[in-house]
Formats: structure tokens, C-alpha cells, sequence
């Protein structure tokens, strides 16, 4: 399979208060055309802000990206974006924010709700076509964005923890609508999370990130049998296998992430402590 | 729902005797002046019952001079007046500060120079601009219509801005992933989330310009519900007053109630407007 996303020396590197904070350091990964593949990694390794770069919303402080063969430039149009939040648009209706792409794209109105209409069927949304997204569940708002994106068929997906905020049960349930709706398409999904049990029932290769700065870690094959029951498949010998030997990279890389967190809330309080102990002094000087 | 709806039945009902009972202690307070005398051996106290009708008119005076005036046609011409001049200041207004506010808020650099020129001038009592304007615009409608204006310019321009600025980023980047130009992220994305914060704007505004209107009319004009006022208080007609204040809070009143439906219908989807 040729190269569908090649990603090349890949660095970011943001400023705040004039403070450096390296987020990604040395990304080299290529995604391969009509594969599943997943990005598990602990909290604040920069998951995100790698979407971000593919998406074209961020630029890297080093290194490349390309789409087919060609390098990429500003906002990358021919992907479509699944973001943590749902980001649907308030004031439309579950059809009219499916709509968007299409209205976009100038495709006549009657075409444009009939295939909306097809999508929401398909994803599960029947009945709910003229709610607005705060009448709707979480999992709902999911499958409103999941189908918003679907509808302008973009070959590839970036999908950032799309399932972390739905209850556990209907989780399982929208994994599954995932691989039937992706099954036999040929397009290329990356998938973030950092649910490995939901990383590798999904995926044909699930990358561990590094703790901060994020970096592939290691590249895991997941030699497992499609088309998969994401439920049953857990109790797999072979999942079983699998995870054990992924969970002990992980599991030391969120230790790390665990310590820099505290690290970093140590320093803050000796920030505020000196802070204070300055006042204090200002107040009871000379 | 039955139960509701009979709620509601008994609320109205008891609003409306609450309304007649204030109207009949007025109508039975006003009258000749009289006193009940109690004597407290240190000093006798006196507590009036009646008050002279000079001071508080009376509802039957009141309501009989409302049909007069309605009669002579006075009302309506007058009325129709200052709704016209609320009307055309308001329309005047809020597009200036659509305009304006959707301009600077996508020019941050400049926004952040004017800045403190237009909170200068926000901050000046607008009333007090009313002499300013009897020199450009003179005595007549123009100048009542720049009154009202001004204030609802103030109001909507602020609330536009600050919608703007409220506009959710991300919001814009996904919209642009999926393929939109500038001029659909504007027209799909800004413009939307900047309605309730419009809209806000509006709400406050209309009173506003109504209080515009008639306070142009009171500093000086040959008509008009505040140049009607200013006749009769200038006659020492009570009754006449109260009849023009009673219309003016009726407007004001039908004015809320609207602008409250129609928040009602277009804030479905939100469930509070930012404050
Ligand atoms: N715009 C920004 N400016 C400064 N720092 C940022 C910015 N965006 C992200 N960061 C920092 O970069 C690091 C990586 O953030 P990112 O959101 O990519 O993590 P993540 O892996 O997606 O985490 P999570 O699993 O919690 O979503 C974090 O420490 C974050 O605070
Ligand atoms: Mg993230």
C-alpha cells in the first residue's frame, strides 16, 4: 500500500509567557493508504496538537507533512477533522450542520438534504434531524459530527478522542458503527486515544506516544481478523496478548506524563510561595 | 396542563383586582383636602385622606381625557410622532452599529487604539449631547431621531463587538477544515454567533430609544408625546400628564412584551443570552 500521510522530523515547540513548552519532538510516521491506525499515548503528549498540524490549523516548528505525494500547505482541505469537542454549530440542526460541507462544496439544495437524510439513518440520528445540538446526547452530538464529516467523502480521518466523552456502553456500540461504516470504503482513518483496549480493537496499528515531548514510542501490528465485533473481540486470546505487551510501554510512559504533572504543580506552587514570600517582604520593609 | 392553565386563570384574575383595587384607592384618596385629627395631648396629628386632585389627578379624570384626546385625534398624531422618531433612530442606530462593530471587530490593531475614544464618548451622558444637536439638526424630528440614534448606536455597537470577540475559535478552524473561504466562515460561522449577542443590543435598545425620543421632546419641540407633556404640565393639567404618561407606559410595556417573544422564538436553541 503507498504512503496516504507522511509525516517527516516533525517538531513543535509553543511559547507562553515566554516560556518554551516542547510539545512534539521528532515525529516520523507514515500512514499507508486504507489502513486504521491509532495513537495512544498518556494526557497532554500532544496527540492533539499533531492532529492539529495535519490538519493544517497549526504549523510545526520543524518538519514536513505530505498528502499524497504532495507537501502540505495552510489548511488541509482534503481531510476531514473529527475534534475532541463535537464543535457542531448551535443555532442548526442536527441536518442543517450535516449539511455544511455540501453547502460548501455549492451542491444543490434537494441533494443536499436527501443525502443528509441517508447519513442520519446510518449513523443512527433518525428522529432527531430537526434537533439542535443541545437537544441531543453526548453520544448523539458524536454521530452528528461523525456524519457532518462522512458527507463530502474525505479519504482521510483524523479523529481525536472522539469517543472519550459517551458513557461506556454506547462507546462500544459507535466503535462498532465506526468499522461497519468505514468497512470496504478504502479510506485511511488516524485515530487518537488513549484507550489501548479501544486502540487495538479498532486499529491495523497502534503507535505509542511518548510522555511530553510526545514521540512514537513504538509501532505495534495488530494481526487480528476483520470484519471485528469490538465487543467479543476483547476476550480474544490474541487481543489479550496483544494488549499485555502493549500496555507495559504505555503504562511507563504515563507514569512519566503522572511525574511531570506533579513536577509541574510543584513548581507552580513554589512560584506562588516565592510570590508570596516577595509581597510579604515589600510589605514589611524599611 | 389543566392544572396550568387554571394556575394562570387565578394569577390574572388576582392581578386584575389588585389593578382595579389601586385604581379605586386613587379614585377614593383624591378629593377635597381633609384631615382625621387625633389629638395626642403633646400635639395633634393630622393625617390627610384626601388629597387635592391638583397633585394626583384622579383614574375617571385621567381616563376621561384619554378619550378626548383620542377623540380629537390629538393622540394619534402625536403618538404616531414619536413612535416615527423611535422608529427611524433606532433603524439608524442599530446599522450604524452593526456596521461599525462587525468593521473594528475584525481589525484587532485598531480596535485596541480607538479603544479608549469610544469609551469616552460611550461615557457621556448622550442626553447631553441634545444641544449639540439643536445646532446641526434644529428643533424639529432630525433632532430627536439623532437623540435616539446615538444611545442605541452606543448599545448595539458595544454588544456586536463584544460577539465578535466571543466568537469561538475552533468553531471557525473546523468550518475551514471542511473546506470554507473567508467570506462563508463570515457569513455561516461570525455572523451567527454574533446574534444573541446582537440581538442583546436590541433588547436594550428599543426602550432606550423611546426614552430618546421623548426626552428630545421635552427639551424642545412643537410636538410629540413629550411636547404634549410639557403643554400640560405648563397648564397645570394633572390629569393631562397622567393620560400621556398612561399611553407612554402602554408603548413601553407592548415593546418589552415583544422583544420578549421574540427572544422567546429566536433563542431556542440557547439557553441564556450572554448578560
Ligand atoms: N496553543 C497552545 N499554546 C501553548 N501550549 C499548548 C497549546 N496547545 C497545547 N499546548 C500544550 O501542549 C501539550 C500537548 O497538548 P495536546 O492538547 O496536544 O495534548 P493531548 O495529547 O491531546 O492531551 P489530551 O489527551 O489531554 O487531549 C500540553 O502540555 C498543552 O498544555
Ligand atoms: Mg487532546
Amino acid at each position: 500500500m503507498p504512503d496516504k500521510i507522511v509525516l517527516r522530523n516533525i517538531s513543535k515547540v509553543f511559547t507562553r509567557d515566554e516560556r518554551e513548552l516542547q510539545a512534539l519532538i521528532d515525529i516520523n510516521i507514515d500512514v499507508k493508504e486504507g489502513e486504521f491506525l491509532s495513537i495512544v499515548g498518556p494526557s497532554g503528549c500532544g496527540k492533539s496538537t499533531l492532529l492539529n498540524i495535519i490538519a493544517g490549523l497549526l504549523r510545526p516548528t520543524t518538519g514536513e507533512i505530505s498528502l499524497d505525494g504532495q507537501l502540505l500547505k495552510g489548511i488541509n482541505t482534503k481531510i476531514g477533522y473529527i475534534t475532541q469537542k463535537d464543535n457542531l454549530l448551535p443555532w442548526r440542526t442536527t441536518r442543517e450542520n450535516i449539511e455544511i460541507g455540501l453547502e460548501i462544496r455549492d451542491v444543490s439544495k434537494s441533494e443536499r438534504k436527501s443525502q443528509a437524510i441517508k447519513l442520519i439513518n446510518r449513523v443512527g440520528l433518525a428522529g432527531f434531524e430537526d434537533h439542535f445540538p443541545n437537544e441531543l446526547s453526548g453520544g448523539m452530538r458524536k454521530r452528528a459530527s461523525l456524519a457532518r464529516t462522512l458527507i463530502y467523502n474525505p479519504d482521510v480521518l483524523l479523529m481525536d478522542e472522539p469517543f472519550s466523552a459517551v458513557d461506556a456502553q454506547t462507546r462500544l456500540i459507535l466503535e462498532n458503527q465506526l468499522l461497519e461504516l468505514w468497512g470496504g470504503t478504502g479510506n485511511t482513518i488516524l485515530f487518537v486515544t488513549h484507550d489501548l483496549e479501544e486502540a487495538i480493537s479498532l486499529s491495523d496499528r497502534v503507535i505509542v506516544f511518548s510522555a511530553r515531548p510526545g514521540t512514537a514510542k513504538t509501532v505495534n501490528s495488530i494481526p487480528l481478523v476483520r470484519p471485528r465485533d469490538t465487543i467479543k473481540i476483547r476476550f480474544n486470546e490474541d487481543f489479550i496478548k496483544i494488549y499485555g505487551g502493549i500496555w507495559k510501554d504505555l503504562e511507563e510512559e504515563v507514569g512519566k506524563a503522572e511525574e511531570l504533572k506533579t513536577k509541574a504543580e510543584l513548581e507552580k506552587m513554589e512560584c506562588d510561595q516565592e510570590g508570596f514570600r516577595t509581597s510579604f517582604d515589600e510589605n514589611t520593609g524599611p | 396542563m389543566k392544572e396550568k392553565s387554571k394556575g394562570i386563570i387565578k394569577l390574572n384574575t388576582q392581578r386584575i383586582l389588585f389593578g382595579i383595587g389601586l385604581l379605586l384607592l386613587w379614585e377614593l384618596i383624591s378629593g377635597e383636602p381633609a384631615y382625621l385629627t387625633v389629638d395626642l395631648k403633646v400635639f395633634t396629628l393630622r393625617i390627610p385622606y384626601h388629597i387635592e386632585p391638583f397633585w394626583i389627578s384622579c383614574p375617571s379624570e385621567i381616563i376621561s381625557r384619554l378619550f378626548e384626546l383620542a377623540k380629537s385625534g390629538q393622540l394619534t398624531f402625536h403618538l404616531s410622532i414619536t413612535i416615527f422618531e423611535m422608529i427611524v433612530g433606532f433603524i439608524i442606530g442599530a446599522s450604524l452599529g452593526i456596521s461599525l462593530g462587525f468593521w473594528l471587530g475584525r481589525k484587532a490593531t485598531l480596535a485596541k487604539i480607538v479603544d479608549p475614544y469610544i469609551m469616552a464618548v460611550y461615557s457621556l451622558p448622550k442626553i447631553a449631547l441634545a444641544p449639540l444637536f439643536i445646532l446641526w439638526f434644529g428643533i424639529g424630528v432630525d433632532m430627536k431621531i439623532a437623540i435616539a440614534a446615538i444611545i442605541v448606536f452606543f448599545l448595539v455597537f458595544y454588544n456586536t463587538l463584544g460577539g465578535i470577540r466571543s466568537v469561538d475559535p475552533e468553531l471557525v478552524d473546523v468550518i475551514r477544515v471542511i473546506g470554507a473561504n473567508e467570506r462563508e466562515i463570515l457569513r455561516k460561522v461570525i455572523l451567527p454567533s454574533t446574534y444573541p449577542w446582537i440581538f442583546t443590543g436590541f433588547k436594550l435598545g428599543i426602550p432606550y430609544a423611546l426614552i430618546g425620543a421623548v426626552v428630545g421632546e421635552l427639551i424642545a419641540t412643537n410636538k410629540g408625546m413629550g411636547y404634549l407633556l410639557m403643554e400640560y404640565s405648563g397648564w397645570f393639567d394633572t390629569s393631562g400628564v397622567f393620560a400621556v404618561l398612561f399611553v407612554l407606559m402602554i408603548v413601553a410595556t407592548i415593546l418589552n412584551l415583544a422583544v420578549n417573544h421574540a427572544e422567546e422564538y429566536l433563542m431556542r436553541w440557547r439557553m441564556g443570552l450572554p448578560s
